[in-house]
């Protein structure tokens, strides 16, 4: 695989770093090597974007000890844009594009090619195309960002980071948005940029990736490096152990439930497309919920997953269809109104509508709660303070404290301040959406636990999720939609991951070039 | 999509109501006198008259222009013109605002334009009207480097020195004075108090401090009151705008400081009062009917006639005190 | 030593510091400053449009914007003195016709806002030209004087010789202080500014939650307009005009934050007291005024500076 007498093109060199007292980084040395794929493993809060922000600039030099080297050289890096210099490239988990100019505008941002004194469009647009290709957009150079996919938006955000020229290229969960065949296709352009030797350095909870694309992985745990090996001298299981620093024997608590009788049902249900006038996302879906169930839900990226359970919950207009709950019909025109028939939504994504970022966990937490903390409309500190502080613990956050504001939390702490919230309202009927995207192996199990245990008191889940080893593990019964029907309702023993892929993937409407399409 | 045609409606009807502003489109009214007038009018229209003409004022709906309005409206009815009123409505940010309305008045293309001249952006609009064609009369207060082809209204500098003259009367010659103005970029105002100044020089009368007041009469109040605190010799006030006079007279009656001497600009209803009570000494008051009225028939004759007979026509000022409050109005 | 530690943490010290600065300035030129009359002046003008800021403060708290506070202000006091001039309507009345104006208002706001969507800037500014077009229309220009003594009263001195404005003002302080921080629609509020989306999820009626931000906000500015007409005991047609821009400064000096999320009343107030401060200081040292407007410019960006700059290092700086 490696020769591991390649030079060390980078090396990070007894790098600590404290935020108010707390310490982010402790006297970690790393180094990689020409042409290799290095993996670098661990949970939220572990430290890896710590590290990674240091290396790329954003924490300048001074505001850190230790000494980072690009090929032997020392690095003094005052801000991102001397780290690019160097030839570090860097593409983030959180897609920090410019929605509003084209891909090429994107790819070129801060170097627009000038012809005399006005910008050279035209061979902007033409070299732009050259990375497209290399990263297997299909698009127009001249489209404008806001109205593609994320997982576009991404192909454009790697697209940008090659045509730097990077010596070191660091990508940061870069699968996350993706579908599978773009994923393959990324890999792919990371071997062929092995073999031009540069180095890749790979962040990311996904072992499948790890062990099919990596040479070497490095694991941090609570600031430190616990082991760097190459591949053939370790195993997933080691892997994970040292990422977690305890046993896992297995991914998903496996205690099923006892299925009960129906708690809510979809009739007939359409949804209105939210970019395409006149179309419909969802066409006439009917399905059912049983107590103690979990229902997962698959399909592609923009199937309208999404959009039926945020229609579900009065989120979202709907076009026509009824649903019941508990053999009664419900009117849900609005989140309260859901709310009020038992229902409980974590939506997608938690930044746009999930959390509120500048407010604390305990303000968070009792967000979709204020009657039960309230008495006659004045806030009741003492009973707000037990309950944030119950959930807090009870789903384990990792925070100084309930006072501790919510953008001071990773990803997955956060995920459980909005499951918390959901939680402390007892539903009937708890619907997640992607909830364990972009959070570590750690938590993710932590999050399966307590969603066994629901399943265990009598509550009906729906999980959307697009990682279909979790969606097999955890759930009972896995509906397919595509196409805006449901394409199939598999139940355990009748699934494969071929056979949901295949559910997901048919297809009859022709896709009109509105916008994101599939691939 | 909605939200954006909606947005840019409403900005349209912004501009349009900015336009025209909340001051009212004249026309020549049907209650004004009998039926003497309206034989006039109907002669005038059959003569092919009705010439059009726009009125740029600075601060529409204030009583001063108000009067002055009346005026040009009694003038519209003798002589068969239509004059427009355009205008902005607030008197803090007029001094700016008002270019815009000269520039549409500019557009719209009328047969004449009139309008308040004493600001350094209405000189080179003025000039661009008078090449497009349009004359132009400066009225109330001027642009004499303009190529305006006359002025009517008070003589600032008459104005000015007149109060000088009600000053140093009612103080005996001696007064260390405080002044209020409502803006000291007002060409009108500065020269007004600069008048003031060459009428009382040779009296023991000094000026301690100029403040900015914005025509806002609780402005004016807060300044008065810091005024007092700073300066105990104080003991006359000079207001030249009709707010500022207003409010040292309620400061003065508030804190009992019956030895301040108070003179002033402008007639209004309050100012009088004061006046009666014997808390404010005197005011200038301007003639802002005549103005309007005169202004219109200036207008008018030189259109007829290509040219009038004078380059400034002075509607003149009279200093109201005590003595004459009940009487100066025949 | 720890009740001073605890105060020297609270975030309005950043722009308490500059105002006490300012006094203390102004009294080592000007000894005539701390006199009881002229403090008593300075909180009674502090005190009127302070209740403009603590309206913008809820307006903002809630992610939103209102400009059209300074003509609901002139409105409310036109109205309620036409309302006993020319219609004969008893002092309580008219007072009660000049806050409908503020409730009327803030609905007009909401529905244009919330209703028709429209950017509230636009919206505000258009609601601030109708309703001083109004005030131009009903008065013809003209101000209006003399009102009935019950109405000057409340312009005037209550107990300890403190004006009446100064104890509502505090009592509306202290109420609104309180709704933010301990209610349910405070806690709602800032939920709606810091991310309506989430706010939404959450069950919140974000749009009912902006109307009454608006209408508070009307109400307050109409209330004002209302204590400064029975202090001038003029109503003036021009009343309140650029009002709008003092009060938002004076929130955003006192720290509420445009972006909505939070919001805190004892700030703006203090933001107000510069405000008001500076416009008496400069005379009281004798600035020149051609010289004011450069000082007053200067004296707010450097209180901002100090705010920003406190709060920077308070939230540990990444």
């Amino acid at each position: 695989m490696t020769d591991m007498s390649g030079r060390a093109v980078l090396e990070m060199k007894h790098i600590t770093k404290s935020f108010s007292g707390v310490t982010a980084l402790n006297d970690v040395s790393f180094s990689a090597y020409e042409g290799e794929i290095l993996a670098l493993c661990g949970e939220n809060g572990a430290g890896k974007s710590t590290l990674m922000k240091i290396l790329s600039g954003s924490y300048p030099e001074g505001s850190y000890e230790g000494q980072i080297f690009v090929n032997g050289n020392l690095c003094r890096f005052a801000s991102p844009a001397q780290s690019e210099k160097m030839g570090i490239g860097m593409i983030y988990q959180e897609i920090s594009m410019h929605l509003d100019l084209t891909v090429a505008e994107n790819i070129f941002i801060g170097r627009w090619p000038i012809k005399g004194r006005k910008v050279d469009w035209k061979e902007m647009n033409e070299q732009a195309v050259t990375f497209m290709e290399l990263v297997g957009l299909q698009a127009e150079p001249d489209m404008i960002l806001r109205q593609m996919s994320a997982s576009q938006q991404q192909l454009v955000s790697i697209a940008r980071a090659l045509s730097k020229d990077p010596k070191i290229l660091v990508l940061d969960e870069p699968t996350s948005p993706l579908t599978q065949k773009e994923s393959r296709m990324l890999f792919e352009i990371l071997h062929s940029l092995k073999e031009r030797g540069i180095a890749c350095i790979l962040i990311t909870h996904k072992m499948e990736e790890v062990f099919e694309n990596a040479d070497r992985v490095t694991v941090l745990r609570d600031g430190n490096i616990i082991s760097s090996c190459r591949l053939s001298e370790t195993c997933e299981k080691k892997v994970i152990t040292d990422m977690v620093g305890r046993e896992i024997s297995n991914y998903y608590p496996k205690e099923k439930a006892e299925i009960g009788d129906v708690v809510m049902e979809v009739k007939d249900f359409s949804v209105p497309h939210p970019s395409i006038p006149n179309r419909k996302i969802i066409d006439q879906v009917s399905f059912q919920l049983h107590r103690g169930e979990i229902l997962g839900i698959a399909g592609l990226v923009g199937a309208g997953r999404s959009e039926l359970v945020n229609a579900i919950f009065g989120k979202d207009p709907r076009l026509s269809g009824e649903i019941w709950i508990d053999g009664r019909k419900a009117s849900i025109k609005s989140p309260a109104d859901a709310m009020k028939n038992g229902i409980a939504l974590l939506t997608e994504d938690r930044k746009k509508d999930g959390i509120v970022a500048e407010m604390s966990i305990r303000e968070n937490l009792t967000m979709p709660l204020l009657e039960k903390v309230s008495r006659n409309g004045i806030m009741d500190r003492k009973r707000e303070k037990d309950i944030s502080r119950r959930y807090f613990e009870e789903l384990g956050v990792k925070a100084p404290g309930t006072e501790t504001l919510m953008r001071q939390l990773s990803g997955g702490n956060q995920q459980k301040v909005v499951l918390g919230k959901w939680i402390a309202r007892d539903p009937k009927i708890l619907i997640l959406d992607e909830p364990t995207r972009g959070i570590d192996v750690g938590a993710k199990y932590e999050i399966y636990k307590i969603m066994v245990k629901l399943a265990r008191e009598g509550k009906g889940i729906i999980m959307i999720s697009s990682e279909l080893p979790e969606l097999m593990s955890m759930a009972d019964r896995i509906m397919v939609i595509s196409d805006q029907r449901i394409r199939g309702i598999l139940k355990e023993g009748e699934w494969t991951q071929e056979k949901i892929m295949e559910l997901s993937a048919m297809w009859e409407t022709p896709v009109t070039n509105a916008g994101g399409h599939e691939s | 999509m909605r939200k954006r045609i909606l947005t840019a409606m409403m900005a349209g009807v912004l501009a349009c109501s900015m336009l025209y502003g909340c001051g009212s489109s004249q026309e020549p009214s049907e209650n004004s006198g009998g039926s003497a007038s309206e034989e006039n009018a109907e002669q005038a229209a059959a003569q092919g008259d009705g010439y059009e003409f726009i009125f740029v004022c600075p601060i529409v709906g204030m009583e001063y222009w108000n009067m002055c309005s009346d005026g040009i409206e009694q003038a519209d009815n003798e002589l068969g013109t239509s004059t427009q009123i355009v205008g902005p409505t607030d008197a803090s940010t007029f001094t700016t605002e008002i270019a815009n309305y000269m520039e549409a008045a500019i557009s719209s293309q009328p047969d004449a334009i009139m309008g308040y001249s004493g600001l350094e952006v209405m000189g080179p609009l003025i000039d661009k009207a008078t090449e497009l064609g349009i004359p132009y009369l400066a009225i109330d207060s001027d642009a004499p480097d303009s190529s305006r082809f006359a002025y009517i209204g008070t003589d600032p500098y008459n104005a000015g020195y007149q109060s000088g003259e009600g000053m140093a009367e009612l103080t005996g010659g001696t007064a260390k004075v405080a002044v209020l103005c409502s803006s000291l970029s007002s060409e009108k105002e500065m020269e007004e108090v600069e008048a003031f100044k060459d009428a009382v020089a040779d009296y023991d009368i000094e000026i301690l401090a100029m403040e900015e007041t914005n025509g806002d009469l609780a402005t004016a109040v807060t300044k008065m009151e810091a005024l007092v605190s700073t300066y105990p010799e104080m003991t006359a006030v000079l207001g030249t705008s009709a707010y500022d006079v207003q409010a040292a007279a309620k400061v003065k009656e508030e804190r009992g400081l019956d030895d301040l001497v108070l003179v002033g600009y402008d007639d209004q209803e309050e100012t009088l009062n004061y006046i009666r009570d014997g808390i404010i000494g005197g005011v200038v008051v301007q003639d802002p009917y005549t103005m309007g009225y005169e202004g219109v028939r200036l207008l008018k004759e030189y259109l007829d006639n290509g040219s009038v007979e004078q380059e400034v026509y002075d509607t003149g000022t009279i200093f109201v005190t005590i003595d004459n409050v009940d009487s100066y109005r025949d | 030593m720890k009740v001073i530690k605890k105060a020297m943490k609270m975030r309005e010290v950043g722009v308490l510091v500059p105002l006490l600065l300012l006094w203390i300035i102004t009294y080592f030129i000007n000894h005539a400053f701390f006199t009881s009359t002229n403090m008593i002046a300075l909180f009674r003008s502090v005190s009127i449009t302070a209740l403009g800021a603590i309206g913008a403060a809820f307006v903002f708290c809630g992610g939103m914007m209102d400009v059209s506070a300074g003509s609901v202000y002139g409105l409310a006091g036109m109205l309620a003195a036409i309302a006993m001039k020319d219609w004969g309507m008893p002092v309580a009345a008219a007072i009660l016709a000049g806050l409908l104006v503020g409730v009327a208002f803030g609905l007009v706001n909401s529905l244009i806002i919330n209703g028709f969507e429209v950017p509230a800037f636009i919206a505000t500014l258009g609601t601030q030209y109708i309703a001083r077009g109004i005030v131009n229309v009903i008065s013809e220009g003209r101000s209006y004087t003399g009102f009935p003594d019950g109405f000057n009263a409340i312009g005037g001195m209550g107990f300890f010789g403190i004006p009446w404005s100064i104890y509502i003002s505090l009592m509306v302080a202290v109420i609104a202080a309180y709704v933010l921080k301990y209610t349910v629609f405070g806690r709602s509020l800032m939920a709606v500014g810091g991310n309506p989306e989430t706010a939404r999820t959450c069950g919140i009626n974000v749009k009912l939650i902006r109307n009454a931000a608006y209408i508070i906000n009307a109400v307050l500015c109409a209330l004002a307009g209302i204590l400064s007409t029975a202090r001038l005991e003029t109503a003036q047609a021009a009343a309140g005009s650029g009002w709008e821009m003092t009060v938002i400064a004076a929130a955003i000096i006192g720290g509420v934050s445009m972006y909505g999320g939070s919001a805190t009343i004892l700030g703006a107030v203090i933001g107000v007291g510069i405000m008001e401060t500076l416009t008496v200081s400069m005379t009281m040292i004798k600035v020149n005024a051609y010289w004011q407007r450069v000082v007053i410019g200067i004296v707010i960006i450097l209180a901002v500076g100090m705010d920003t700059f406190k709060r920077k290092r308070m939230s540990g700086g990444k």
